[in-house]
């Protein structure tokens, strides 16, 4: 059964940053769809949820001009605007994977970053669109990179009473860009590895590569060393072997060995093989 | 007519509208209730349990443990050896311990949450191999629960005669039923104290027999009432919480709720059997099987359960649907620390169709010859006899089965990454050996309508519109003149369990005897010649009201407990299903394209009914093929537990052969377990087709699909 708590619905930006303040035990409420899960289990016991979904500032989902998404805008409309499609197809192919229609409706972009769950399937495609957060609490501002906010499994650089007020990507041009995650069912499942790719060839060889592994690590990372390795080499060639095996043998640094690397890696390379 | 009509469900206006109640939403007033404390241990003594921070908290009304149960403390359907709560000893992870019984449920699942118990850990044994050769016991006359075995033949002989012979092992995990409602009950005394349970049930009867020996009262003072119910599949067949609830109400004398979250429901749940299969199949040149060795060592938990039943299900359909001059097959049970396997759509046969469709396809590779073609060359057909003996004389349309999906077998085209199974079955109708009989009555109420007493349990299969179906065309009335009274041990005679797919087939045949006197006893009365049935009606109730009863017991024998030789069913239901998936090279993820199932069920009573059946079973198969896999402790919730959602669900196209069973009601048998049993082996079959990759562990998910793949 849930568990009783309180619920405040702050109209807009300044409001929500006061409650986070003044509030003791709190969570910020933006869709709900792990965290009332978790509040079910009883592994987290708010006394008040704040709900940032109805803040004045937060209702337009997206700015094109300035590549501004809202943190309230939900996995429904990065999945299926147009303009995301065309600005940002990889978050757009991400996004659409997520639960079912219900959990997209609720679930927010804003909610996915700072959950900071390793499997979150909007992160990978926004890492490669080097994404910046722009995080407030009561009197200040900060703007920090989406790859060194996520810290650890379900932590991030996140402060109690912060909130990321902004998510800025950045628009790619002539890259062919692609998402594919790895599931045990078509719907409603917990990505079990997730990667997301932008490419940009001229003439034979890669220009610039940009590469995000999700569920494999303790958080989503771009594969920089790889990527870097990559420019300039022939698409045709062993590069591409050569890139795999640095992006496994830095998953493994990582994590040390696991049993599931067993499958993990070898799909991993399947999908990158595929991806360029 | 009606017989062969796709009629409306007699439920679908209350479950459209929501007004039918379920269990767990009953209310009464002075309603408390009750949750079950669980041990998560696998294997313990319990040392001491301390009630008295539970017993404290404002609203707990009181807490029970095995020293306040007045009568039995053990249920089973064959063998009474499972604790309502834990007498000192715990020998699964979720075994109930305790109760607690609080004014609401808040209070009484945060008052569970106080209750300290202490053990003395045990070692668990987790594995049937190791149960089978350890000297700790589980129970105290062993580990083994039984062992089955079917005989025929000499296969040495056969062995040494056949061309290509195969041998390969094959295994299955643990799987939920997951059905739709999670076990809820409430139970109330009456001003008499009489007990009456209100349930979300299978079998009301059977109940109303183990809540008697749980309160040590006569049979005649519990009532059980079926409430309308979202699913069984086998799992509602073992006491769920009616023993808890008509515990706790008959001790506090007040109504008493108890209802399962998902999670409780899947940790106290009956699972289907994880099975070892080891097969030896031979061939001759031309394809004609020649022999079949089987060795099926199962696992079935911490308890009996159906756990024998499975084990003779397995057995006596280890060859599926083929002619095999020469069988041995050892199957057999053992009892370990893991949950308590139980009845589960399909009792062991989906396991071992996936065994012996793998080995036709294996043999078939081997000869050379197509897959198809090697079906039908040993398909069972009339007057063909089974492994135990049975000479077939009626109702085998498996042939027929196989010349429906000829067609689209011989126009596959494999493009990239699909590739296409077969998968077969064969299926004992009712249970196996033994006397299973239906009952049913018909009363005329003064009001003009003929009352249906129908004791069958209708959980969502249809058997209430099926079962109407039958008796309006015996009856040859109108549809509105039948008012059913079903589902309660006060008003209703005891029609057995909706299980073994045989509710159609023989409380069906039981109405239709029940409708035929009563037709007979109509037309006495002047039926056909302008007489009203309100005018009869009315009449009889001045007479004291006639009952017409109806009854039928499929004719079977006993098994030969050594060579297994017998009529372990009067019929069998037939099925062939063909799949096709996609495999994609780079995840090694399986999707399920589209399925052709043919099915031989006697006789459609209601056409759209049987096709029901068939999608739910294909989505199931898909389930227990390629996702399900309940591991203990970790399998928690839906979380982590994965079934298939209707973005799996492929394409079925399906084809209703109708050989009709001369015993059965207009011809009719069952489907309810076949549409499920050959699903599983025709996607691994196809996945082989697909990738050339031969799966012999279920489910076979992507991770285990990729090592197979690595190892190539």
């Amino acid at each position: 059964m849930l568990p009783r708590f309180r619920c405040l619905v702050p109209k807009n930006k300044k409001e929500a940053l006061d409650m986070l303040k003044d509030e003791g035990n709190t969570r910020v409420l933006a869709g709900g769809t792990d965290l009332l899960v978790d509040i079910r289990k009883y592994t987290c016991c708010p006394e008040t949820l704040i709900d940032i979904t109805r803040i004045r500032e937060f209702k337009r989902p997206f700015d094109r001009v300035s590549g501004i998404l809202s943190p309230a805008a939900t996995h429904a409309f990065a999945s299926g605007s147009g303009e995301i499609k065309q600005d940002f197809p990889a978050l757009a192919l991400g996004c659409a994977q997520v639960g079912s229609p219900q959990i997209r409706n609720m679930a927010t972009i804003g909610g996915n970053i700072a959950n900071a769950c390793p499997a979150a399937d909007s992160v990978p495609p926004l890492l490669i669109y080097d994404t910046r957060l722009t995080i407030e609490s009561q009197g200040e501002e900060r703007e920090e990179a989406l790859e060194g906010f996520l810290l650890s499994p379900y932590r991030s650089s996140l402060k109690r009473d912060e909130l990321i007020t902004a998510i800025k990507l950045k628009k790619l041009k002539g890259y062919r860009f692609g998402f594919k995650r790895l599931s045990i069912r078509a719907a409603l499942s917990i990505g079990r590895l997730s990667v997301a790719w932008a490419v940009k060839e001229r003439s034979g060889a890669y220009e610039d590569v940009k590469i995000a592994v999700g569920s494999c690590t303790p958080v989503a990372f771009r594969a920089r060393e790889a990527e870097m390795f990559l420019k300039e080499k022939p698409v045709c060639g062993g590069a591409v072997k050569e890139a795999e095996e640095m992006i496994t043998a830095g998953i493994r640094e990582k994590t040390g060995e696991r049993p599931t690397h067993a499958f993990k890696l070898p799909i991993l390379r399947n999908i990158l093989t595929e991806a360029l | 007519m009606f017989v062969g009509e796709s009629l409306e469900r007699v439920d679908a206006l209350e479950k459209v509208i929501g007004k039918g109640i379920f269990a767990g939403d009953l209310r009464m007033e002075g309603m408390a209730f009750g949750v079950i404390v669980r041990a998560e241990r696998f294997h313990a003594r319990i040392a001491s349990i301390d009630a008295s921070e539970a017993i404290a908290t404002e609203g707990v009304v009181r807490v029970l443990t095995h020293k306040d149960i007045p009568g039995a403390n053990g249920y089973g359907v064959l063998k009474k050896d499972q604790p309502y709560l834990a007498a000192g000893y715990i020998r699964f992870f979720g075994e109930p311990v305790a109760m607690v019984i609080a004014q609401n449920e808040r209070i009484a699942r945060e008052a569970a949450l106080r209750m300290r118990v202490d053990y003395e850990d045990m070692e668990p044994l987790n594995d049937p191999f190791l149960a089978a050769a350890s000297t700790v016991n589980i129970h105290k006359g062993g580990n083994l629960l039984c062992r089955k075995t079917v005989i025929k033949g000499d296969t040495k002989r056969a062995e040494g005669q056949s061309h290509v012979v195969i041998e390969r092992t094959y295994s299955t995990r643990r799987v939920d039923h997951v059905f739709l409602e999670c076990e809820a009950g409430l139970a109330f005394p009456d001003q008499s104290g009489r007990i009456t349970v209100i349930s979300s049930t299978q079998n009301i009867h059977y109940k109303q027999k183990e809540v008697s020996r749980l309160l040590s009262l006569p049979e005649e003072r519990i009532r059980i009432i079926q409430a309308p119910t979202g699913g069984g599949f086998g799992g509602k067949l073992d006491v769920t919480v009616e023993g808890y609830a008509a515990l706790a109400a008959y001790l506090t004398g007040r109504p008493v709720m108890v209802r399962y979250t998902r999670e409780e429901s899947m940790l106290s749940n009956t699972k289907r059997h994880p099975l070892y299969m080891n097969y030896r199949t031979g061939a001759a040149k031309d394809g004609r099987l020649t022999f079949l060795e089987a060795k099926i060592t199962g696992d079935t938990g911490a308890y009996a359960s159906y756990g024998e039943v499975v084990a003779l299900r397995a057995a006596v359909h280890a060859t599926g649907p083929y002619q095999v001059p020469n069988v041995h097959v050892e199957s057999s049970m053992y009892f370990t620390n893991n949950p308590v396997c139980g009845a589960m759509r399909g009792f062991g046969i989906p396991q071992t169709a996936f065994a012996h469709e793998s080995q036709m396809d294996l043999l078939a590779e081997a000869l050379c010859i197509d897959p198809l073609e090697i079906r039908k060359i040993n398909a069972l057909r009339k007057g063909s006899e089974t492994a135990t003996g049975q000479v077939l004389n009626h109702s085998v349309g498996f042939y027929d089965a196989l010349k429906c999906i000829e067609p689209a077998w011989k126009e596959r085209k494999k493009t990239g990454n699909s590739g296409f199974g077969l998968g077969c079955m064969f299926y004992g109708i009712g249970n196996t050996g033994v006397p299973n009989p239906s009952a049913c009555h018909l009363t005329l109420m003064p009001e003009g309508k003929i009352g249906f007493h129908l004791g069958a349990c209708d959980i969502g299969q249809g058997s209430d519109t099926v079962l109407t179906q039958i008796l309006l065309e015996t009856l040859g009335l109108e549809k509105n003149c039948v008012l059913l009274v079903k589902g309660d041990s006060d008003t209703t005679r005891d029609a057995g369990s909706s299980s073994a797919s045989r509710q159609t087939y023989i409380t069906g045949k039981a109405v239709f005897e029940a409708g035929r006197k009563l037709r007979s006893y109509l037309e006495e009365k002047g039926i056909d010649k302008g007489r009203s049935l309100k005018d009869i009606c009315s009449e009889a109730s001045g007479e004291g009201g006639p009952i017409f009863d109806g009854f039928f017991d499929p004719p079977t024998t006993s098994l030969d407990p050594v060579t297994g030789q017998g009529i372990p069913y009067a019929t069998y239901a037939f099925a062939a299903h063909m799949t096709e998936v996609e495999v994609d090279p780079a995840t090694c993820v399986c999707r399920v394209k589209k399925v052709h199932a043919a099915h031989d069920v006697g006789r459609a009573i209601n056409p759209d009914a049987v096709r029901g059946q068939i999608f739910g079973g294909v989505a199931m198969g898909i389930g227990f093929a390629l996702m399900e896999e309940f591991i203990p402790s970790r399998s928690k919730s839906l979380y982590s537990y994965y079934i298939p959602t209707s973005m799996d669900m492929p394409a079925v196209e399906t084809y209703l052969v109708e050989d009709q069973e001369p015993t059965g009601p207009y011809g009719a048998k069952g489907v309810g377990e076949p549409a499920l049993i050959p699903q599983g082996a025709s996607i691994m079959n196809a996945i082989r087709d697909a990738t050339g990759i031969r799966g012999f562990e279920l489910p076979c998910n992507f991770e285990r699909l990729c090592l197979l793949a690595e190892k190539v």
